[in-house]
């Protein structure tokens, strides 16, 4: 560090952390999905009024055009002051449709697009897995015929978080299938108030209802909501898993982090240091959690949002995994009969069982680490 | 407060992997541990490497140059034990140089420049053991956060199940030199980490090298989801013990508030990397893995060796537990740069 940076950043910690203490909500946003989204729209404008918003994205796009490095002072203040983490719908938009079309988007895009997700106006989702197309991502199907200057789209996307709440999605589509799988794939800005769209619900295992199918209907999209190139979509694609799975999930990650605290702080209210089993598995998950966070240090200094690819960084996503895993297994233990009873950890257990599925699984990404990080034949 | 690495500090990595290379090349080192076992040396290092060790500056690299050290810090240690332990480096490297410190902090002027000169060496107390000692030798031990020297006044031999790492029991004199720092003691973990991440990250060369070449069913055996996946694993320990051991060295280095914390947390990762990845190379292998020709037993049994070191996995468990929260005070250092010197390491 140079020799005014420290005192800088030591400033810049302050003024988030006063800030935080200063506007800090006080409840936790709503459980409705719908009431969330307003709860949540309410506070990312609060944070866009108030300059922390998109604070590593470009001025240009209402961003602060601060460095990754105040952006992680942002997130671990804010998880150290105890808001909540990960109940956003806004989630996809700010953790990877913004910064996939920072990476690949046309500038008339980045114009229309970037700013809104910023002012907390536009909920995002995602169409990547289809019901034939889970690991195998680049077997997907959803068609869409060229037609003029916009694209015909019939098919179906699944497990889509936030679609009942989303304005719009980052869609993968077939537009070429004479193609090799790969070539034929289509990344675009769908809207999802377009007709022929129809969202239906799916709950999950933990009694959530922010996941849907989606079905299309002879959708009709412009094509200058391409991003990149017609059939490059696969390469886009790969920018968007890469943030996903890489630093944009910061925030999150560091929740990990807390969740182990509060966790360790339940098994001493319990007298529960002295099982030496029990002990071990904290110490151990509480060393994991450190090593997340340095992993992910290390990892965002590799590639600026946005970049290419790391391999490595599908390991620091399926370290994680195995830590939420392990977290949530360790919680039930250490509440032994009293998690019976539906509760926060209950619940986190439940939650949990996502981990290893989410943004790929944890098979998949053990492959992609194998194979690209590794160099081991396919 | 931050040191501009130096081209020389930068190649400390590159220099030790070169001069271990050819010193004590794996086949070297049977012959040398033989030796040991065979009771025709003490300890299974030559005292022309040992001394050629000192030349270098290996016995001093942390130590300020006012105190006649090199002054480099906890980075460039680190970047040197990682190479000490990716190549099995036989000798008492982690207790002399710990020695070292703790004849410094304790004004031992003159046996401080012993160790470093390479007339003294220091063996580690390991539980009721000693690894690498000596009669006449001195031995570290490590209570609490107390680090201890001491003269081995008497030392009777015990098998080991690494014979290049020495084993006895015997008696010790008064202490010569006592430091009582926190942030020493860390700083000795972080070092065994060093190591069994060097461990760690040899293993996984090994067995990413043999899934690549190794036939069966007409194809490398990498292709198969059991050996890729296993690998895979593999590779995030070295990964997360990599991550972690260089953060720990940054926040050991500004004597951080958290540097126990994050030292602790780096000796359970990468002992845990050590430990499962050396036992998985084996595993990777198959039979020839299980001889004892192959080199994959000698990293399974010298990742033993450094389990138990600094009170293991239970002292660091302490201090892991003892902190209220992970706190985010202190800064990494700013990306960019801790990469360039990870780079190194």
């Amino acid at each position: 560090m140079d020799a005014d940076g420290p005192t800088d950043l030591a400033a810049f910690r302050d003024e988030v952390r006063t800030w935080l203490r200063e506007h800090d909500p006080g409840e936790p946003p709503p459980l409705d999905t719908v009431e969330m989204r307003d709860w949540s729209a309410a506070w990312q404008r609060l944070l866009f009024d108030s300059g922390w918003a998109g604070i590593d994205w470009p001025t240009e796009y209402g961003g602060r055009g601060l460095s990754f490095l105040e952006q992680v002072i942002w997130f671990e203040e804010y998880v150290q002051s105890g808001l909540p983490v990960g109940h956003s719908c806004f989630v996809v938009a700010l953790a990877h449709a913004g910064p996939t079309l920072i990476a690949r988007g046309s500038e008339a895009q980045k114009a229309q697009y970037l700013p809104p997700i910023l002012r907390g106006e536009h909920v995002w989702c995602q169409g990547f897995s289809e019901p034939e197309s889970g690991s195998d991502l680049a077997s997907l199907r959803c068609r869409a015929d060229i037609d003029g200057d916009t694209m015909l789209v019939n098919g179906q996307k699944v497990w889509t978080s936030y679609a009942h709440l989303a304005d719009f999605q980052e869609l993968l589509v077939r537009t070429n299938p004479d193609a090799p799988k790969h070539r034929g794939i289509t990344w675009v800005i769908c809207d999802m108030h377009t007709p022929g769209i129809e969202v239906r619900p799916i709950r999950t295992i933990d009694g959530g209802a922010h996941f849907s199918e989606i079905f299309y209907t002879d959708v009709r999209i412009p094509l200058e909501n391409v991003v990149d190139e017609v059939d490059n979509g696969w390469s886009v694609a790969m920018s968007t898993l890469a943030i996903e799975r890489g630093p944009a999930a910061l925030d999150y990650q560091l929740g990990t982090l807390r969740d182990i605290d509060a966790l360790v702080d339940v098994a001493k209210q319990r007298n529960l240091l002295k099982n030496e089993e029990l002990a071990s598995r904290l110490a151990a998950v509480r060393a994991e959690g450190a090593a997340l966070r340095s992993m992910t240090y290390l990892s965002a200094s590799e590639s600026k949002s946005g970049a290419a690819p790391s391999p490595m960084t599908t390991a620091v996503r399926t370290f994680w995994g195995e830590l939420q895993h392990k977290t949530a297994r360790l919680a039930i233990d250490v509440l032994g009969p009293d998690s019976l009873e539906l509760g926060i950890w209950s619940e986190y257990w439940l939650t949990q069982f996502s981990a290893g599925i989410a943004g790929g699984t944890k098979d998949i990404q053990k492959n992609i680490i194998g194979e690209r990080a590794l160099g081991l034949p396919r | 407060m931050r040191i501009k690495l130096t081209e020389q500090q930068r190649d400390v990595g590159v220099v030790a992997s070169r001069f271990l290379e050819e010193k004590v090349p794996l086949t070297r080192l049977r012959e040398l541990a033989d030796d040991a076992e065979a009771g025709k040396s003490v300890l299974a290092i030559e005292e022309s490497t040992w001394a050629s060790c000192a030349a270098l500056g290996w016995f001093a690299l942390g130590i300020p140059a006012s105190a006649g050290g090199v002054g480099c810090g906890p980075v460039e240690e680190v970047i040197l034990f990682t190479e000490l332990g990716r190549h099995l480096a036989p000798g008492p490297y982690l207790p002399t140089v710990m020695a070292g410190w703790v004849a410094t902090a304790a004004g031992e002027g003159a046996l401080a420049t012993d160790l470093f000169e390479g007339r003294r060496r220091a063996g580690l107390e390991v539980g009721r053991f000693v690894q690498d000692g000596e009669p006449g030798g001195f031995v570290v031990s490590v209570n609490g956060t107390t680090l201890e020297l001491c003269e081995i006044r008497s030392s009777v031999p015990v098998p080991s199940v690494d014979g290049s790492v020495p084993l006895s029991m015997g008696a010790k004199g008064a202490p010569l030199a006592t430091v009582n720092d926190a942030q020493l003691r860390a700083r000795a973990q972080l070092l065994a980490s060093a190591m069994e991440l060097g461990i760690a990250r040899a293993t996984l060369d090994m067995s990413v090298a043999y899934a690549k070449v190794r036939m069966q069913f007409d194809k490398p055996i990498g292709t198969f989801q059991a050996v890729k996946h296993r690998c895979a694993d593999m590779a995030m320990r070295v990964h997360a013990a990599q991550a972690q051991t260089l953060f720990a060295s940054f926040q050991v280095e500004s004597r951080a508030p958290d540097a126990p914390f994050h030292a602790a947390a780096a000796k359970t990762i990468a002992t845990k990397a050590a430990k499962l990845n050396t036992a998985d190379n084996v595993q990777n292998h198959g039979a020839i893995g299980f001889t004892v020709e192959h080199d994959a037993g000698l990293f399974a049994r010298r990742a033993h060796m450094l389990e138990y070191c600094l009170g293991g996995d239970t002292v660091a468990a302490s201090t892991l537990l003892a902190a209220s929260q992970h706190r985010f005070e202190t800064l990494p250092p700013a990306p960019a740069e801790w990469f360039d010197r990870s780079r190194t390491a």
